[in-house]
């Protein structure tokens, strides 16, 4: 090749490149922002968009806005009927009655029928594969069509709050393919996804309700947390919900930084059945040996809400703040309380936490340090989460472990009812006769007030029987452009993309 | 042919090897598909159900028989996670990577050899020594690190791109190629460093030796005999850097990928292999290791054409 040519050749490449590069080079900016967001979410929906069958809080929360029961959540904790217009609950909790509301349509234009409704709730009571979808669905005893603007739920054994799992979402009955192509009735209707890029959905304009007020609502997966800020600042996202606190002290006058609750129990969840936590005085001593306000401080700058048994504060009428003092700091106390147990000199296990979540391997940090002062060597084991869901979660093979525990719907029993002896999901192994006793007068009580009560109970013998070492309810952080207004906080993990607006509108 | 065909036959067979190899390290991993879908609704005999369901209790040989058999038709398989066909997730995915990495390729010559031959003439001299410097400075970074310092001066300061705000190539090409530019950057500049130091050396060494001094003792001018004669010879031990730069560049892609949220097979292999989403992770590592072969052949074809004294036998 001759010399002259090959660096001219050469030259006009990289001239073309350069033009190229530097033409095309600004990126998806903002254009017409009339109608449209993009959100950023942590991880992809990898998951079935199946609503009975999703896992991961992560899905459900996105969607909620797709999906909706015969009766919806409202900001407050409150129900409202949404496909049904109305109900009633007879017998003492017993016998539930949905009228159907009218002309409520799917997202494929079809009517809503008592068909789907009966079809939906079969389907999430069905036992032929062994536990039903929805847990509480084996309460159910049938399932009848009165007319076709009626549907009635009869159970087993009466429950008064039942209607919690009402939410349960109504799907067509025509849909072969739920797995892949979610069709429900909420205000936004599903469009398309690129796995591990986006998740886009589109307003419903047939919806029966209040419209959604942002008509394209892009989800972009930003999986890397170094680049959120970076991302936020650039304007390829509009919003993130839960930044940590440090990436919202760096976000520029461009954003609100909303401030909410995690609607979890963060706490160290102990093995109960292994040893040294077989033992009631060893875990008190751990409780008597942490200061929550200290790790609020190290955490998230001292905000965060401290709980002191497994329910975190949204559960307004639930919520017990006096437990919090069951354990006040008191290393003395807690060194006795090792002594009584035959460990003068102190001992040493393994906190197992998933890697995935940064606030609790920061907290289990801080709880190495407070250990030291009791004596006590805790050695931290990050693992991947779906090692801790295999291992930890149903394998049970651990001595403790740093997470926290969401509710999945807003009754007493989401929050407790593992705790009882012989639930599948008792993955501390906690075993304690007043605790099942007072449980199953929970549950099996109709008077609202007494149920309460017993409840209440229940968080008290976790709390003096040192079930787990309770810390916090961690805060949310959601960060939303100015341009943007009207996000709304749930006590369950939801985002309600419906209610957020331009904010000159 | 003879020289092709086997080429391709070697390929096939060290395809099967790889794919064997990552199928049975899932099954000496912790944590299994069906837990991971179930998550915390996993209970013991849902988590057996869906095992059976997915026939994952089968011996190892035999499921790795079903998804080669599936290879060959076509079919890699339903995603795990997302339930869907995994020919049509990865298939969008391909052109993302393979552009970024031939981007960073065509970026890592354009660079290094220019200023390879240039350092290699003025030997000695202050430009010399100050590109030497600069090597050194940039081959230490880690390409994570420049992703994000390239990022943060040309995204947000200067603010030539967009963070974060990748254009499909479906819908912008040219927004597309633009918006790789940087990326492809990050990833040329390690390798680029690299190959500016050896081509530097290559051509050094090879202006010492007796046929050149023969060049230019009959009258030759300098630069024809470097660009003719020497350059050719000096730029065979590059031509095998650069193939397995382009090897690297790939994983290197998997990288920076993060840095600059850019949908190509990097992101979804990680996300896959977390999930033990395995048709999924299957099907990334056949197309990582077809890319990565099929450059190999390139290079190994390259050679023939470079230097004559290469042929098959």
């Amino acid at each position: 090749m001759k010399k002259r040519s090959f660096k001219a050749v050469l030259l006009l490449f990289v001239l073309t490149t350069l033009t190229i590069a530097l033409g095309g080079c600004s990126g998806d900016k903002k254009g017409d922002i009339s109608s449209r967001i993009t959100i950023g979410i942590p991880q992809d929906l990898e998951d079935s968009l199946d609503p009975h069958k999703m896992v991961t809080a992560g899905t459900r929360e996105v969607l909620f806005n797709i999906f909706e029961g015969l009766v919806k959540v409202t900001s407050d904790g409150d129900f409202v009927p949404a496909v049904a217009s109305s109900y009633e609950e007879t017998e003492g909790g017993k016998v539930y009655t949905f009228t159907l509301r009218d002309n409520v349509k799917f997202h494929d234009g079809s009517t809503v029928t008592a068909e789907d409704v009966k079809f939906s709730l079969d389907k999430c009571a069905d036992t032929s594969a062994g536990e039903p979808l929805v847990a509480a669905f084996s309460n159910i005893d049938s399932i009848n069509i009165l007319d076709d603007k009626t549907v009635q739920v009869v159970l087993k054994e009466a429950d008064t709050e039942f209607l919690a799992y009402m939410t349960t979402a109504i799907i067509p009955a025509s849909n072969a393919d739920p797995d892949t192509n979610p069709i429900g009735t909420g205000p936004y209707k599903f469009v398309s996804r690129s796995p591990q890029e986006n998740f886009v959905m589109e307003r419903f304009d047939d919806y029966w309700g209040e419209p959604a007020h942002i008509k394209d609502v892009t989800l972009k997966i930003c999986a890397n947390a170094d680049t959120i800020v970076m991302d936020l600042e650039g304007g390829s996202i509009d919003m993130f919900a839960r930044v940590t606190s440090t990436q919202a002290a760096e976000l520029s006058d461009n954003f609100n930084v909303l401030e909410g609750t995690m609607n979890l129990v963060q706490a160290l969840y102990l093995n109960n059945a292994e040893a040294p936590f077989d033992n009631e005085k060893v875990r008190q001593a751990l409780c008597y040996a942490i200061d929550p306000q200290e790790i609020m401080m190290m955490v998230s700058d001292g905000k965060g809400t401290e709980v002191g048994s497994s329910m975190f504060p949204s559960f307004g009428k639930y919520f017990m703040p006096e437990l919090n003092d069951t354990y006040n700091t008191d290393i003395e106390k807690a060194k006795e309380l090792l002594k009584e147990a035959g460990f003068e000199d102190g001992f040493s296990f393994t906190i197992t936490v998933p890697s995935n979540y940064q606030p609790h391997i920061d907290t289990a940090q801080v709880l190495k340090e407070e250990f030291k002062k009791i004596g006590v060597d805790a050695q931290i084991q990050l693992i991947e989460w779906d090692s801790w869901v295999s291992d930890v979660y149903q394998n049970r093979q651990f001595q403790s472990t740093l997470v926290g525990v969401d509710a999945s719907n807003i009754t007493g029993s989401a929050m407790l009812q593992r705790f009882t002896s012989d639930n599948a999901k008792n993955f501390i192994n906690y075993s304690n006769a007043d605790y099942d006793t007072a449980f199953e007068k929970a549950i099996s009580s109709t008077n609202d007030d007494e149920k309460t009560t017993y409840y209440k109970e229940c968080e008290r013998i976790l709390s003096e029987t040192a079930a787990n070492v309770y810390i916090q309810d961690l805060p949310e952080f959601v960060a939303l452009n100015k341009k943007y207004t009207g996000y709304e906080f749930y006590p369950l993990y939801i985002q309600d993309i419906a209610k957020i607006r331009l904010a000159d509108e | 042919m003879k020289y092709v065909v086997r080429k391709i036959l070697t390929m096939i067979l060290t395809l099967l090897a790889v794919t064997f190899f990552v199928f049975l390290s899932f099954h000496v991993i912790s944590g299994d598909p069906a837990t991971s879908m179930l998550g915390t609704e996993a209970t013991p005999q849902k988590v057996a159900a869906l095992r059976e369901e997915l026939g994952l209790n089968d011996p190892v040989f035999v499921q790795y028989g079903r998804w080669a058999a599936g290879l060959l038709h076509g079919d890699m398989g339903t995603s795990y996670s997302y339930r869907m066909p995994v020919t049509g997730m990865v298939a969008n995915k391909i052109p993302v990577t393979i552009t970024l990495t031939l981007m960073a390729f065509v970026l890592m010559v354009v660079i290094s050899i220019p200023l390879g031959i240039y350092t290699a003439k003025h030997e000695g001299g202050v430009v010399d020594r100050i590109i030497y410097i600069i090597n050194q400075i940039i081959m230490a970074i880690p390409p994570f690190f420049s992703g994000i310092l390239i990022t943060l001066i040309f995204g947000r300061i200067f603010k030539l791109f967009t963070p974060g705000g990748y254009v499909s190539y479906e819908k912008d090409f040219a927004g597309f190629i633009g918006y790789l530019f940087f990326p492809a950057v990050a990833i040329a500049l390690p390798k680029a460093a690299m190959a500016v130091k050896l081509l530097r050396s290559s051509v050094i060494k090879e202006a010492k030796l007796d046929y050149v001094r023969t060049a230019y003792s009959r009258g030759n001018r300098t630069n024809d005999v470097l660009y003719k004669h020497v350059l050719k010879n000096a730029l065979i031990p590059v031509v095998t850097f650069l193939g397995m730069a382009l090897a690297d560049m790939i994983a290197g892609s998997i990288i920076i990928e993060q840095v600059f949220s850019i949908p190509g097979l990097g992101r979804i292999l990680l996300t896959s292999i977390s999930n033990r989403d395995y048709p999924v992770v299957m099907a990334v590592i056949v197309c990582i290791a077809v890319l990565v072969l099929v450059v190999n052949m390139a290079v190994d074809l390259i050679y023939g054409l470079i230097d004559p004294r290469i042929t098959a036998e």
